[in-house]
């Protein structure tokens, strides 16, 4: 299984936000700062392109509707899997990781 | 179960906010549920609290216009529960909905659903690698996040949204490497027997023609007429192919943002139990309404684009009608007010609804959309293609439930809102039926993700917690 998808991709989305007050969380164990107000997802697409890999295939999956219908930013959130990354505000201190196939949400260092 | 409300509205887009303003303004206690955390639904979203330097220049006067709304409604006695995300809804009108991370359950007498649309799925080969998005993803990155593209984005598809997204970026001074168009030629001529009745909306089709003028102004490739389109990467998006006008291109793209149209999202009005009917003008499900938008199940109101598409502008005249229809059931108003009131919003309406004839016409989905070649992978969640659809439709498969069986297409994540019009379609094609005739995903409560937990946590309003 390589992991190596998660890393390699670049940043996909830049801010424009006229917001300077930050929040800070943790995804996949790198401490990111965010405008407030941002949500899950739209913090992954400033990092990357990918959220996760599948369930069937374990390929690389990445935000899509940022509506709440598609479920492809599903991540793991302070420890509950399955969590919509669009439908979810940034809270300091939120420990987001990157969910790996079915269920297993584990921590994955090297995430750029 | 649940506390007993008056009135209570799903949803915070422009038909539930006028809805729900118009009933509170008669003393009706008024409840409304909404998913996000500030009222305009996904066309005003975050209008009220804008993080974009200038967004009437840079997102339009539309999208601005819509605070007027907003605050209408904020400053009503409507009660206003943002956050909450509704689970199930019966016929008996109990809604059953999630919030802070625990269920609480409320019944009503009327029972206003305005949910909106979604994305109408267009699938072709690669549609599921990262960097493919939706444009309304893109415009949601834009209006409540206050993200732009990195990288030049290639838009693929069509449909008013694609021109919006593409003149809003460049009023950012952002680049778009190209706008793949798949109206085809036909689609035009068809659209062309509309357009007298479409004069209603000129000033929005003088906007549709800026928007295009602007983009050409500035340089953006404009392929006509693509099709055979196929995003390439391996593990994420590298690039597009398609042929457009007999010439086949390939682009290099990190970005790719596709757009087919709007349907409505019908899970609700399922569970409610009311009664659908195949739109084969707009090539989706509608729900029935009566003309005051009653639904086929007393007391459940259907408004907005979750009813039928039929944009912004009819959303609020049916939020207008819906309110004085619900205004007279609870009698705050009287059978010759109502009459006096909802005819001129009919008349509106019905006028409006003829804008609507020219765009289904002009932008209805291409066919390879609606059923997509055998390698496209139908259902994004389990990840099945169209060639296993086809072949259990070949072997007598009867429909979208029993193809879940057969296949667990649909079964996923997403619970079929992104596969279902592809696997009806392709049964009737394949089995030369109407999709009328195929149907549609059942869907039951709950048709969110809700642990144990998060439904042991019920209570039954928590209101007064606002």
């Amino acid at each position: 299984m390589s992991y190596q998808i998660l890393v390699a991709v670049d940043s996909m989305f830049k801010s424009i936000s006229e917001c300077s007050e930050l929040v800070e969380f943790s995804l996949n164990g790198k401490l990111v700062q965010v405008p407030k107000g941002t949500n899950v997802a739209a913090a992954v697409l400033l990092e990357s392109a990918v959220c996760r890999t599948t369930v069937v295939s374990n390929t690389a999956r990445g935000p899509f509707c940022m509506m709440g219908v598609c479920f492809d930013c599903l991540v793991s959130i302070d420890g509950l899997a399955n969590q919509q990354g669009c439908q979810t505000l940034v809270e300091p201190g939120m420990e987001v990781i990157v969910q790996r196939g079915a269920v297993e949400a584990e921590r994955v260092d090297d995430y750029g | 179960m649940g506390e007993k409300c008056p009135v209570v509205v799903v949803g915070a887009g422009p038909a539930g906010l006028t809805a729900a303003t118009l009933i509170s303004q008669y003393d009706v206690d008024v409840t409304l549920l909404d998913d996000q955390l500030s009222p305009g639904g996904q066309i005003y979203r975050q209008v009220s609290d804008s993080k974009i330097a200038n967004p009437e220049t840079v997102l339009g006067a539309d999208y601005t216009g819509g605070k007027a709304l907003v605050d209408r409604f904020l400053e009503s006695s409507a009660r206003y529960v943002p956050g909450a995300s509704v689970w199930g809804v019966n016929r008996k009108r109990e809604v059953s909905y999630l919030r802070n991370d625990a269920s609480f359950f409320l019944q009503t007498d009327h029972l206003i659903l305005s949910v909106g649309c979604q994305e109408r799925p267009m699938p072709f080969p690669g549609w599921q690698l990262p960097g493919v998005l939706t444009a309304g993803a893109a415009q949601i990155m834009l209006k409540s996040q206050a993200m732009a593209p990195e990288k030049a984005p290639i838009l693929v598809g069509s449909g008013p949204l694609l021109l919006l997204l593409a003149w809003q970026y460049l009023n950012l001074g952002l680049k778009v490497k190209a706008i793949v168009e798949t109206t085809q030629t036909q689609h035009y001529f068809h659209a062309l027997k509309h357009l007298p009745g479409a004069i209603v909306g000129r000033q929005q089709l003088v906007k549709g023609l800026k928007f295009l003028k602007d983009i050409r102004a500035a340089g953006i490739a404009v392929y006509k007429g693509a099709s055979e389109i196929r995003a390439l990467g391996d593990q994420v998006l590298e690039g597009i192919c398609f042929s457009s006008r007999g010439k086949q291109h390939t682009l290099n793209a990190e970005l790719v943002f596709i757009h087919q149209g709007v349907t409505p999202q019908l899970q609700l009005p399922k569970l409610a139990e009311c009664e659908l009917e195949y739109l084969v003008s707009q090539k989706c499900w509608s729900a029935k309404t009566d003309q005051f938008c009653e639904s086929t199940v007393e007391g459940v109101h259907l408004i907005g684009d979750g009813q039928q598409i039929n944009g912004a502008e009819v959303a609020e005249i049916s939020g207008q009608i819906c309110a004085l229809n619900v205004l007279k059931k609870l009698k705050r108003i009287d059978q010759e007010d109502f009459d006096r009131l909802s005819k001129p919003l009919l008349v509106k309406k019905k006028r409006q609804l003829k804008l609507r004839q020219f765009l289904d016409a002009l932008y209805t989905p291409s066919d390879i959309f609606i059923t997509p070649s055998d390698e496209t992978m139908v259902c994004r969640c389990e990840e099945v293609s169209a060639a296993t659809i086809r072949e259990i439709a070949r072997g007598g498969c009867q429909g979208p439930n029993q193809a879940k069986s057969f296949s667990r297409c649909g079964m996923g994540h997403c619970q079929g809102r992104f596969c279902e019009a592809t696997v009806s379609a392709l049964i009737a094609k394949e089995q030369d039926r109407s999709v009328a005739d195929i149907g549609f995903y059942r869907v039951r409560p709950p048709i969110r993700p809700l642990t144990l937990g998060q439904l042991g946590r019920g209570q039954s309003d928590d209101r007064e917690t606002n």
